[in-house]
């Protein structure tokens, strides 16, 4: 038994299941398409942002890491040819620190200390990414003339770099 | 089931239209009514023509009602004028299909009966009460109701909204006739333990009652069944109901709502009322 008399507009049934078969296939659709510009955008930030980074670094590398590292090289050749520590032959330090810089890593200073019972090296430098850090510790520790590192220091500058400072103990007392 | 979890009643808008006037009425809470006087002939019921002379002005007088109400616009139920409607009762059609129901009225309509919005109401007994509106006369009547920004509910005729609510076994003998009183015509409707075996919307001039009372002296010849209860309702509802008990063996007669104004808010409020399809 039905409620009453209806005389409104009549509903058509067969138009109302095709709006709602419409409306179901096109949530999913609707769905899809905000989830890929939502990530569309994540993506388009990132890339932004790692542009800006990489801008960044190069600049500070190119800057100021080259010219630094040059000042250390000729610090080193100062520092042998004065004899201060002349029992380290220059060319196998200066191969000892070509060889253990991995890229990405700028060498901002090196200081020796040749007293016995035995000899270090303290290297200071700058790297982007804390894996450069470890893979200059790798780099040092399998050198046959070294017999112990120890990383002294490690903190992120206000510019985004890791600046860390590595004591490098060497074997033999004097080298 | 809703009232079970939400007993808040959400306040609901009805409207009616007759030749005389414009009502609305606002439920869920104290009643509110508001109504407006329609100019002569701005609504002409008939179930062929086209009613409403200027939909802009009724809707201008139907807006003012509506504004005096609190309430939000939406599934407002409407009320056309019964002389805008065709009705028809088929007793004892249990079986009868929608579609059989259609083709039989349909052949009697004064309209071409594809221009027809058709509904069946089906009553205990077997009784179907079918009724009838021209499309071209259903939406003049829409067109006000959207003109004043309301969203369109329920539609139905004024004297039929009662009828599923009356059809119900009273307890009593006889025939319970319900009558229902307007300016110019007047409805007519019979039962016998609650099934519907009579109905009749006749016009008749202003005022007179004499036409009213005769019909209803006639209905235990017509139907072979005792007067019982008799409910009269609206436009010289006391006036008739003093007529009617000078019938020999009349049973009890009611009076109710007298005046058409209230007869067609208590028509929207049982509409109001009534559970939502």
């Amino acid at each position: 038994m039905n409620a009453g008399i209806y005389l409104g507009p009549r509903k058509n049934v067969w138009r109302r299941a095709r709006a709602l078969l419409l409306a179901f296939a096109a949530i999913p659709t609707l769905f899809h398409g905000v989830e890929r510009y939502v990530r569309r955008q994540e993506v388009a930030t990132l890339r932004g942002e790692l542009a800006t980074m990489e801008e960044e670094l190069s600049r500070t590398l190119s800057s100021t890491a080259l010219s630094e590292s040059r000042a250390v090289m000729w610090q080193l050749r100062a520092i042998s040819e004065s004899g201060v520590a002349g029992a380290i032959p220059v060319t196998e330090l200066l191969k000892l620190l070509e060889r253990t810089l991995p890229d990405g890593v700028a060498l901002m200073g090196v200081s020796i200390d040749p007293i016995p019972p035995r000899a270090s090296l303290t290297i200071e430098a700058r790297a982007a990414r804390a894996a450069d850090v470890t893979e200059l510790q790798k780099n040092v520790a399998s050198s046959p003339r070294v017999a112990v590192t120890q990383l002294l220091e490690e903190r992120r500058a206000p510019d985004g770099l890791l600046t860390i400072r590595l004591r490098v103990d060497l074997i033999g007392g004097r080298p | 089931m809703s009232s079970f979890f939400w007993p808040f009643q959400k306040k609901r808008i009805g409207l009616a239209f007759s030749d005389r006037l414009v009502l609305a009425i606002c439920n869920g809470g104290p009643l509110q009514i508001a109504m407006r006087e329609l100019p002569v002939g701005l609504i002409a019921p008939s179930s062929v023509t086209p009613n409403i002379r200027s939909v802009a002005e009724l809707a201008q007088l139907a807006e003012d009602a509506l504004g005096e109400l609190e309430a939000r616009r939406e599934g407002v139920v409407v009320l056309l004028p019964d002389r805008s409607i065709v009705t028809a009762l088929y007793t004892s059609r249990r079986g009868a299909s929608e579609k059989e129901l259609k083709v039989e009225m349909g052949a009697k309509l004064a309209f071409p009966s594809t221009e027809a919005r058709f509904d069946f109401w089906r009553g205990r007994g077997g009784a179907v009460l079918g009724a009838a509106v021209r499309e071209a006369v259903a939406e003049q009547y829409e067109q006000v109701v959207e003109a004043t920004d309301s969203r369109l509910g329920w539609v139905d005729s004024t004297s039929l909204a009662r009828i599923p609510a009356w059809a119900r076994p009273s307890g009593g003998s006889g025939l319970d006739v319900q009558l229902q009183l307007y300016e110019n015509h007047y409805c007519l409707s019979v039962f016998v333990e609650g099934s519907l075996v009579d109905l009749r919307i006749k016009l008749r001039p202003a005022g007179i009652l004499d036409g009213v009372q005769r019909e209803v002296t006639r209905l235990p010849a017509l139907h072979g069944v005792a007067l019982g209860a008799i409910t009269v309702l609206g436009e010289g509802a006391a006036a008739l109901a003093a007529a009617l008990e000078e019938i020999p063996d009349v049973g009890r007669v009611h009076v109710e709502d007298d005046g058409e104004e209230r007869l067609l808010a208590s028509a929207l409020k049982a509409l109001l009322e009534r559970p939502r399809p």
